[in-house]
Formats: C-alpha cells, sequence, structure tokens
C-alpha cells in the first residue's frame, strides 16, 4: 500500500496545511471500506470477477439506493421507456451507433427472458463497444492522429479497450511509458504535450484526480486549496520527463550529413522528424519561478516533489515517476477511483453524481453520497475493470427509465428520475449514417494515413545512415529543380508563353519524385507550429504496414473479406478509424466533434450548419443510393406499407404509428410512392438525432 | 393527406401554406418563404438596436490571435535589448513608435490604431486565458459565458433580419456557443471563408424541398411536443426556421468570396486568414454585427522567430487590407476592428529559440470607429516583462469594446440558473480610446 491513506486518517502530520481535505478523504476512504465490509487488506488485493447474479445483485443494490432517495425527496421517478426506446438507447450508448434493421428485428422477434441483459453483455463484448469508448476517451484525453506518435498512441488506446484492460493499468502504461510511440504508444500521453511538462501535470491531476491545478500553475488556486507550491511539488515528479530522442540510425546519419548543405540537413531533419520524438527520463531539476511571490519558498529555489494528498513513497528501485504513477492508481487513492466511477456513471446517465466532474474540490458533494461511495467501492472491487463496471449500470433499474422530459435546472444537481435525453455526440451521429449505409460498418478499417504513416515511420526506421542522408539529399535536389521550374513558370505565365508554359508543365511533370514522396518536402510555408501536420502529410505517403508487426494497426482487423466494401466510397468507415480530429470541415466537426485540444470539448450544440448538412448535404444521397443498406432492404420486399415499415425498423427501429400511417396515407396510395422523401424527412426529425 | 392539400394549391396560396406550417408546426412564427421580408428571429430587443452606440459604430470585427502573440515581435518593441532576438524595429506614422519589421503595412496605418502595449492577464494557460479574453470570466466548470457576438446579440439584437447576426471563422466548433444564453444567439461557425456556408443551396425544386419538410415537419411533431420544455430541442426548432429563410434570401451571396474582385482577394493574402478578414467585410458591410476571424499557431515554444516570419506578414497584410478597406467604403467610422491574443510571450528567449507564455504584459489593438487611433496607451518595462504603466485588464478592454458598440455595461442578464450578468463583468472603459 503505497499511499498512506493511514496518515491521512492520524491528522496528516505530514502536511498540516492540508489537513482539512484530508479529513474529507479520509472520511471517504473509511466510508469505501465500510461498504465494502472489506479491511484494507483485502482491497488491496485483486479480488475474483463477481458472478453475473453478483452483478446484477450490484445492480439491485443501486436501485435500492435511488429508490430511498426518491422516497426521501418526493420524487416519483420517470415511467420505463418502451422496448423500442431503450433498444435504440443502448446501442448507441454502447457501440455508438443505431441497431441496423436485422439487429432490430432480431430484438424485437426474441422471446428470451432476460434478452435485455443478454444483449447488454453481447454489445459490451463487440467490437463496436472499443471504437466507441475510443471516442470518449480520445476526447478525454485529446488525442491527436496528427502529432508525433499519434497514430501509435491512437493504436494503443484502441487495443487497450478492446482487450479491456483495467483502469488503473491503463492509466499507469501512460503514466509510466518509454520508449519510441512505435515501441510503445502509451509514451503519446507525455508526447501530446511535448514541450509542455507543466500543462501536463496539470492536465493529470484534472483527467484522473478530478482536481483542476490549472490556476495554481501561476498562483495559488483562489477557489480551492492548492497553493502554487503543491503544484510544482507535483510537477517535480514529471519535470524530467524528456519528449525528443533520436534512434541510432538517425543520429549516424545527421553525423554523416554535418558536411552537407544547409538545405540537405533541413531534409534530413524533415525527413527524421518523425522519429525523433520519444518519452526518456533525465534527472533535470525542476525550479520555482523567478517570480514566485510567496513566502513558502524562493524564486529559483530547486522543487523537491510531493504529492497534493496522502503520501507517495518510494520502493528503492523505481523512480520518482513510478512513485507518483503508482500514488495516482493506488487503490487507497479516494479520488482516482470514484473520479472513473463518476465518469462513467455520467457517461450512462447524463449527468454526474458530482458536477463538475474534473473539477472536486473540498466543497464538492456528490448528490447521493452513499451511492457514490458503493459505486466507487464497486469499481475498486471489479478491479478496475469497466466493462463489468458499466455492466452493472446498464443492468439498472434506472437505464429502462424513460429520459426526463424537461431540461434539468442550471447549476442544480440530478435527482436521477430517469436518464438525460442527449443529442447524438457527432460520431454516434456519423456512425449512423454509417449504419444506413455500409455493410458491417464496425470492421471496416479505413484510416489510410494510420497504415501509411506506420509504412513510413517504419521505412525510415529500418533505413541505414547512409540511405537517409541519400534520401535527404534526393529532396534537397528535388526542391531546387521544382523551385527553379516554378520561377521559370512565374516568368512565363506573366509573360503569357503558352508554349513556355506548356514546356515547363511537362518538365514539372517528368520531374522524378523523390522517393517518399513530395509532401515530406519542407515547403516554403511551412512554420514552426506545423510539425505536427507535417508528419500527418508525411503518412498520406508511403507503404502500408504488416499488420500485427507493429501491433497497431490490425487492432480491430477481424477476418472479414474486404470486398464486400467495395462499393462505398473510402472514406465510409466509423469516426474512430478516421483521423482524430476529423477535418474541420468534415461532418464530424460540424456535428460538434472535439478539435482534441481540450479535455471534453466535444459538444452538441445546434447550429445552422448542421441544419443545412442534414437539408441538402450530401449524406442523404449516399443513404438513397441503391446500394445502401436501407435501400436495398427497402427494395427487398414488396408492398409500400412493408418498405415504410423497413423504413421506421431501419431509422427508428420502430414501427410507424398510427398518428404516421396516417400522415402518410396519400403518399402510400400513390402509384409512385416516393419513399425518399419519407427517408429525407425522418432523417431530419429530432427524433432521429436525439437519443431518448 | 398533406401533399393532398399541398396539390391543390397554387403558387401564391402555397406561400400562405408554408407561412401556415412554420407558424403551426415549426412553432417560430412567421417564416418569410420564398422572398418575403418579415424580419424574424431577432431578438424582441431588436429595435433597440439603433442604439447608443458610440458615434454610430454598429458591428465589429474581431480578430483573434489563438496561441498568445508575441508582444515583443510584434507591437511592444524592445530594440536594443537581448530580449530582442532577431527582431527589428520599424518606424511608423506615429512619432517615436516603433513595430517589429515584418508589420510593413500596418506601419503605414498605425494612426488609425490604438495600441494597447499594458495589458495584463491572470492566467497562463491557453484554454482559460482565451476564454476569460473572449467572455471577461473565469473559466468555471458550472457555467459557460457567451462571448461577444453573442453579448451584442442578446443585448442589442440582430440588423439584418436574414442573415445570423454573429459569425466566428476558423475558430472551432467550441467557439459556435452563446454560452448560458439563448442558442439563437450562438455565432455561426465556419471552418474558412473559401469553403463559404456549406450546403445553403438545396438541389431539389422548392416545391419538392417543401413537401419534404412539411412531410419532416408532421413526423416529428409527436416528439417535438413531449419535449417542447428541452432547450436544445427548441433549438433546432429556431434553426430549422433560420435555415430555411437564408436559403430562400439572395443575401447567402454574401458567403461566396469569389464574387469578389480577384485583386481585392489578392490583397488580403492569399491564405486562410487573409480570405476570413475579406469575408468578415462582406458579412459587415450586409449588417452581420460581430465577426470573429482566427489565426492560430502563435504559440511559439519553439523558433518563435521563425515562426514570425510566417505569421506576422499575414497578419499584417490582412489587417492592413482591412482596415483600407473599410474605409475607402465609408464604412470604418461605423465598425471597430479588434486584434486580441490570450496572453504575450516572454521576453526570456529558451533554449530553443521560442518564448513561453507570459500573461503578464502583453498588447492588444483598437482601430476603426470610435476609437482614438494614432496613440499608444499604456507601457511595459525596459525588457516587456511587466506592465509599468496604465495597466488594463480583460474586462477593461472588453468594456471599452462594449461602450464603443453601446452595450449597457450595467444591463444584468440573468442565467438559466438565475446568476446575474453584465456584459464585461464591471471593467471599466478606457476613456482615453475612445
Amino acid at each position: 500500500m503505497r499511499l498512506a491513506v493511514a496518515c491521512a486518517i492520524v491528522g496528516c502530520l505530514l502536511t498540516g496545511a492540508l489537513s482539512a481535505t484530508a479529513a474529507d478523504l479520509s472520511r471517504e476512504a473509511l466510508l469505501i471500506q465500510k461498504l465494502g465490509r472489506a479491511d484494507a487488506d483485502r482491497l488491496s488485493k485483486p479480488p475474483q470477477p463477481p458472478t453475473k447474479a453478483e452483478l446484477i445483485a450490484a445492480s439491485r443494490t443501486i436501485d435500492e439506493y435511488l429508490q430511498t432517495s426518491y422516497r426521501t425527496k418526493k420524487i416519483a421517478p420517470n415511467p420505463h421507456a418502451s422496448e423500442d426506446i431503450w433498444l435504440r438507447r443502448v446501442y448507441l450508448d454502447i457501440i455508438g451507433r443505431i441497431p441496423t434493421l436485422e439487429e432490430t428485428v432480431r430484438f424485437r422477434n426474441s422471446n428470451t427472458p432476460d434478452k435485455r441483459s443478454k444483449l447488454i453483455d453481447e454489445l459490451l463484448d463487440s467490437d463496436g463497444y472499443a471504437i466507441n469508448s475510443f471516442n470518449y476517451w480520445a476526447d478525454l484525453l485529446r488525442i491527436q492522429t496528427n502529432m508525433p506518435g499519434g497514430v501509435a498512441y491512437a493504436g494503443w488506446l484502441k487495443n487497450s479497450l478492446k482487450e479491456n484492460k483495467p483502469y488503473d493499468k491503463m492509466v499507469t502504461d501512460m503514466l509510466t511509458a518509454k520508449g519510441f510511440p512505435w515501441e510503445n504508444g502509451a509514451t503519446g500521453y507525455f508526447i501530446r504535450d511535448d514541450g509542455m511538462p507543466l500543462d501536463n501535470m496539470a492536465l493529470t491531476t484534472q483527467v484522473f484526480l478530478g482536481t483542476s491545478l490549472v490556476c495554481a500553475q501561476c498562483h495559488d488556486h483562489p477557489f480551492d486549496k492548492w497553493k502554487q507550491r503543491d503544484f510544482y511539488q507535483m510537477a517535480a515528479y514529471t519535470y524530467g520527463i524528456q519528449t525528443r530522442m533520436e534512434p541510432e540510425n538517425v543520429k549516424a546519419a545527421k553525423q554523416l550529413a554535418r558536411k552537407e548543405s544547409e538545405s540537405v540537413r533541413g531534409e534530413l531533419d524533415n525527413l527524421t522528424r518523425v522519429l525523433t520524438y520519444g518519452v526518456h527520463e533525465t534527472k533535470r531539476q525542476l525550479n520555482f519561478p523567478h517570480d514566485y511571490k510567496y513566502s513558502d519558498a524562493k524564486p529559483n529555489d530547486p522543487v523537491y516533489p510531493a504529492v497534493i494528498f496522502g503520501r507517495a513513497e518510494t520502493d528503492g528501485d523505481q523512480s520518482p515517476r513510478e512513485a507518483y504513477a503508482h500514488w495516482i492508481v493506488d487503490r487507497q487513492n479516494p479520488r482516482f477511483t470514484q473520479v472513473i466511477a463518476n465518469r462513467l456513471w455520467k457517461r450512462v446517465f447524463g449527468a454526474g453524481l458530482i458536477e463538475p466532474v474534473d473539477q472536486m474540490t473540498d466543497r464538492s458533494k456528490p448528490s447521493h453520497p452513499e451511492l457514490m461511495s458503493f459505486l466507487t467501492y464497486k469499481m475498486a472491487s471489479f478491479n478496475y475493470d469497466v466493462k463489468l463496471y458499466l455492466k452493472m449500470l446498464y443492468n439498472t433499474d434506472l437505464y429502462l427509465r424513460a429520459v426526463t422530459v424537461q431540461d434539468a435546472p442550471e447549476g442544480q444537481p440530478s435527482t436521477f428520475a430517469g436518464p438525460v435525453l442527449k443529442r447524438m455526440t457527432a460520431e454516434q451521429f456519423w456512425d449512423s449514417l454509417m449504419t444506413l449505409v455500409i455493410p458491417d460498418p464496425d470492421h471496416r478499417t479505413g484510416a489510410v494515413d494510420e497504415y501509411a504513416y506506420l509504412g513510413t515511420t517504419e521505412a525510415l526506421r529500418e533505413a541505414t545512415p547512409q540511405s537517409l542522408v541519400a534520401m535527404a539529399v534526393e529532396r534537397s535536389e528535388y526542391n531546387q529543380a521544382r523551385r527553379a521550374i516554378n520561377e521559370e513558370l512565374r516568368t512565363a505565365r506573366d509573360k503569357k508563353d503558352t508554349a513556355a508554359i506548356e514546356r515547363l508543365e511537362a518538365k514539372m511533370r517528368d520531374l522524378k519524385q523523390p522517393s517518399m514522396g513530395p509532401s515530406m518536402m519542407k515547403s516554403d510555408k511551412m512554420m514552426a507550429g506545423d510539425d505536427k501536420a507535417m508528419a500527418a502529410k508525411a503518412a498520406a505517403y508511403g507503404k502500408p504496414a504488416t499488420a500485427g508487426k507493429s501491433g497497431t494497426p490490425a487492432m480491430l482487423a477481424r477476418r472479414v473479406d474486404p470486398a464486400i466494401w467495395k462499393d462505398y466510397p473510402a472514406e465510409f468507415v466509423r469516426a474512430s478509424e478516421m483521423n482524430s480530429p476529423a477535418n474541420f470541415s468534415h461532418f464530424l466537426r460540424q456535428f460538434g466533434q472535439s478539435d482534441r485540444e481540450l479535455i471534453n470539448n466535444a459538444n452538441e450544440n445546434a447550429n445552422l450548419i448542421q441544419v443545412l448538412a442534414m437539408f441538402n448535404g450530401p449524406m442523404f444521397k449516399h443513404v438513397m443510393s441503391e446500394k445502401s443498406q436501407v435501400m436495398q432492404n427497402v427494395a427487398s420486399v414488396g408492398t409500400p406499407a412493408d418498405k415504410v415499415q423497413i423504413i421506421f425498423l431501419s431509422l427508428l427501429n420502430r414501427e410507424p404509428t398510427a398518428y404516421e400511417r396516417q400522415t402518410m396515407s396519400s403518399m402510400l396510395s400513390s402509384t409512385k410512392p416516393e419513399y425518399g422523401k419519407l427517408i429525407w424527412a425522418i432523417l431530419n426529425t429530432r427524433e432521429f438525432s436525439f437519443i431518448q | 393527406m398533406m401533399k393532398d392539400t399541398l396539390k391543390k394549391l397554387d403558387d401564391v396560396s402555397r406561400r400562405d401554406f408554408a407561412a401556415f406550417m412554420a407558424k403551426a408546426c415549426l412553432g417560430v412564427g412567421m417564416i418569410p418563404w420564398l422572398g418575403g421580408t418579415r424580419a424574424f428571429g431577432a431578438s424582441p430587443s431588436s429595435a433597440a438596436s439603433t442604439s447608443s452606440a458610440k458615434s454610430g459604430v454598429k458591428n465589429v470585427i474581431y480578430l483573434y490571435m489563438g496561441g498568445g502573440m508575441s508582444h515583443l515581435d510584434t507591437f511592444d518593441l524592445k530594440p536594443g535589448t537581448s530580449v530582442q532576438g532577431p527582431t527589428e524595429a520599424l518606424k511608423t506614422n506615429i512619432t517615436g513608435y516603433r513595430v517589429g519589421s515584418h508589420l510593413q503595412k500596418m506601419a503605414k496605418l498605425m494612426d488609425r490604431v490604438a495600441v494597447v502595449n499594458s495589458m495584463r492577464t491572470t492566467t497562463g494557460a491557453h484554454e482559460e486565458g482565451r476564454y476569460f479574453m473572449r467572455t471577461s470570466y473565469s473559466k468555471r466548470g458550472t457555467i459557460v459565458h457567451p462571448a461577444l457576438g453573442s453579448w451584442m446579440l442578446a443585448l442589442t439584437g440582430k440588423t439584418n433580419p436574414i442573415l445570423p447576426g454573429a459569425v466566428s471563422i476558423g475558430g472551432g466548433s467550441a467557439d459556435a456557443t452563446a454560452g448560458f444564453l439563448e442558442n439563437k444567439f450562438a455565432p455561426l461557425p465556419l471552418d474558412s471563408a473559401t469553403s463559404g456556408l456549406p450546403n445553403s443551396k438545396r438541389d431539389v425544386s422548392e416545391s419538392e424541398f417543401m413537401e419534404r419538410l412539411t412531410l419532416a415537419d408532421a413526423l416529428d411533431k409527436p416528439f417535438r411536443a413531449h419535449y417542447q420544455q428541452q432547450k436544445q430541442v427548441r433549438a433546432y426548432t429556431d434553426l430549422y426556421a433560420d435555415a430555411i429563410t437564408l436559403m430562400n434570401s439572395k443575401d447567402l451571396e454574401v458567403f461566396d468570396i469569389t464574387k469578389e474582385n480577384e485583386s481585392v482577394r489578392k490583397d488580403y493574402g492569399n491564405n486562410a486568414f487573409g480570405q476570413g478578414c475579406l469575408l468578415a467585410r462582406r458579412l459587415v458591410e450586409q449588417n452581420v454585427r460581430s465577426v470573429e476571424v482566427n489565426l492560430g499557431g502563435w504559440d511559439t515554444h519553439t523558433d518563435n522567430f521563425q515562426a514570425m516570419e510566417d505569421r506576422v506578414p499575414q497578419l499584417d497584410q490582412a489587417m492592413a487590407t482591412l482596415l483600407e478597406d473599410l474605409k475607402g467604403r465609408g464604412m470604418l467610422q461605423n465598425t471597430l476592428v479588434v486584434l486580441a491574443t490570450e496572453f504575450g510571450r516572454t521576453p526570456l528567449i529558451n533554449a530553443n529559440r521560442g518564448r513561453d507564455h507570459h500573461p503578464r504584459a502583453f498588447t492588444c489593438l483598437l482601430a476603426g470607429g470610435g476609437i482614438k487611433g494614432g496613440q499608444v496607451y499604456g507601457k511595459t518595462d525596459a525588457t516587456g516583462a511587466e506592465v509599468a504603466e496604465n495597466p488594463v485588464s480583460i474586462p477593461d478592454f472588453n468594456a471599452t469594446i462594449g461602450t464603443v458598440l453601446g452595450l449597457k455595461l450595467d444591463q444584468v442578464v440573468t442565467s438559466p440558473s438565475g446568476r446575474p450578468f453584465v456584459f464585461a463583468d464591471h471593467g471599466r472603459p478606457i476613456k482615453e480610446l475612445v
């Protein structure tokens, strides 16, 4: 047990200033223990996974907590949602898309008594779960695939989710990662904040401990108790981490090229930059800032690492960083477990028991304290098995209820009379449209960049120093030749000399391109801040990596014949299989996908662009193409009534109501019913885009 | 049923029918279908928009430099000191005032600009800094505050009834929020000026489109009725009406910058920011009240000076052309132009030839309508590290903007949670600038 909760319980002699919180936290810890009817020793050992019956019993315990709370607060919980609504919701929540026609019909026709619980199991075990969860985590961790090592980072995350790596293990992997991204994708956690170790620390506490140290980076926190000193002491644990390193072949190549021209050396830098990010530890010393203005330390004094509550103990052979990582994920660290338990609760039901989920202060109190403690205990006793924990939540009575009809009053804690009505996230929206168009949407891996990036880096890694220099020379020459032709072209165009223009354009076409493509060239427009973009551009050229060789690209590859997708646009893949984030003008961004710059930066706000995209955008045509899943299904049945039935089951996952049948009656009796109009209309209803 | 009704209608009554549909089903009041003129969607207070604005300033173009623009390499030079690095100083048309040498064009226009060299903020984190600058409030987990454009629309309304009242170009979808204000006050987010307003043209006939819409509306009615108390659901209702109106309006052309003379487009600079400034001019010309244009890439921890060679000329060309163009069209006196950023950069040049975040002193600009140009307000010390004279807080700066635009600084707007807020959070306008 590395986190000395005992220290907090006996009065936290170490840091008197923190005693108020420490007392709070220790109360929490005690409650967790009491609820678990377990002593600390048992908690520290990974418990056995629960049986299905035990898991359902835990769901019932949650129901009981809520029933008590409804009674005490005199609240009538929402009625249960219809099976249709539940079905659509559970697909969107767990695997991130609406069910296919086949899935919808299968469920409706099933007479299995516990078919809902069975479906929850099935969905959590499907590949759709991992790719849907990826979107959630990528937003939280701000994963950008075009940053150095970003593709490997994303791949590592997908793999971790697919194998259901315990959450504490996942976090440890990130916080202790070492090496190059291609060796260990989790290094992306530090590389993401390359050159900004202090920001990285502030974000770490926000994401994993639910407390915001951002303010304390520059001054004592105005609303929380964190001092600037606390921040610096935490940051001292990771300040020695460096995110730049060079593989041997690059070092040797740079040595070889030191007598080459500046242009060649520049090209060599550009060519190999993608290889020069990785995580290693140094002894770099953090000092208090030169303008430090508090009396608890002197400006420029060295900072010695210390955690913000409890104590991090080091084993002899642990680096400070490892001690710190273990302190964060220790099951006795009351914040770590509570934060993830609360986050996932919010993910399922739409509001946290503690809000905001990542700015907890001493004054933050859960809306349902005992329930929060129970959930926290369960998360630990499930050994941080996220799927198990979610399974417990999805099997509650609360999840069966209809969503609340009114907005929750702003700033008021939720009563959890039912889940919250949500607009689909951008990813859910896109992925649902994909479900209507392409077959087997969960298995189409399409991220061309991903393979190409890995191919490029692999080729560069395996290159000898001599060939790296040769490539740089080739690029430099190509670049110069191109520039010269461009110069002549400009003159020719000014003179409107058509013959010369044609000759020069032909010359340009004939110019032999360097072996790894022109976009890796140093372009005139390239600027300091664009290294990331450059890595992404590099990715567009290169050979596909052998699946599995680097452990990354094949993560979700199932034995599926890719021919089933040959009739559909290559970019029609699920959101998780594209660059993260998608291009700004992509449908996903229009509908609020996070730019993955800030933590949880996605939004579901309505805007004009979205409405126009659904009115006039290209997506409707794709849904209407004869190859689309929905149109193939419509074509497979005969009568207008059946076709309409198929359309409703495919888009809204329910049958049309009597009112709707009446509304469509003239259309149905027409000699040439316009199904396209109906599909357009349904896609433009709010019912399509909201999750009830 | 609906279709049968439609079939019986001739063109004129079809318009009435559409208006009826809109009123009855979309719940948004009359839609000026097919080029009607009745204004809708403007705030109830829009009558007040012929406002108390100082000297008739109506609209604002807000240029935001994302990442933290180096004050030391642009508008607050320290020539001859060790903090200056390779950036050279260039004389301007304000006597004794010099700017970075990449500001060739702006140097000749400084008489129209009020430079505020004594900006000071408390946060050195991008997210918080950007938020503070754009809203005047610290970022909290419990509420989202509106930015300038949304405040303007809420307090003084739209002028052009058809076009969105506020537009944000290249700022990311996260900026497209009205905060705690109603969603209809949120700026329209545009990726870039060149892509214009995507999907704004229908590819089916009017009657076909209207039939589709009628059906959608009928199908959606039960859902809308059931969730009528949900703000997010209602927000889409408002937008459907806006979208339909806009699609049928000639004003749509404003988004098409290819309608501009090629030489004008070239003058603004062949880059996203330059073209964004051009679109901004087109939009305010049609009385869109607030247009924000973003230029990122200022977070120059590495190779600051190389980055300056790229960023500053883009800023210089676009902003100078914008000021000239506005002036040439007689629009400068009723358009405020703002240049803002989240913080400055450190005087100390780091080991990567970069500059780090520096909230303790930085520069913002005001130009155009209502602004006393040709002055440098406030001063930093010899190294640009600290404000030495006339410190200006972010709320003060925003209060100055508010004063110019005629926003009442004491008008309380209550959030849905019952908390009172005012524009610029009680900042005090800088009298010398307006």
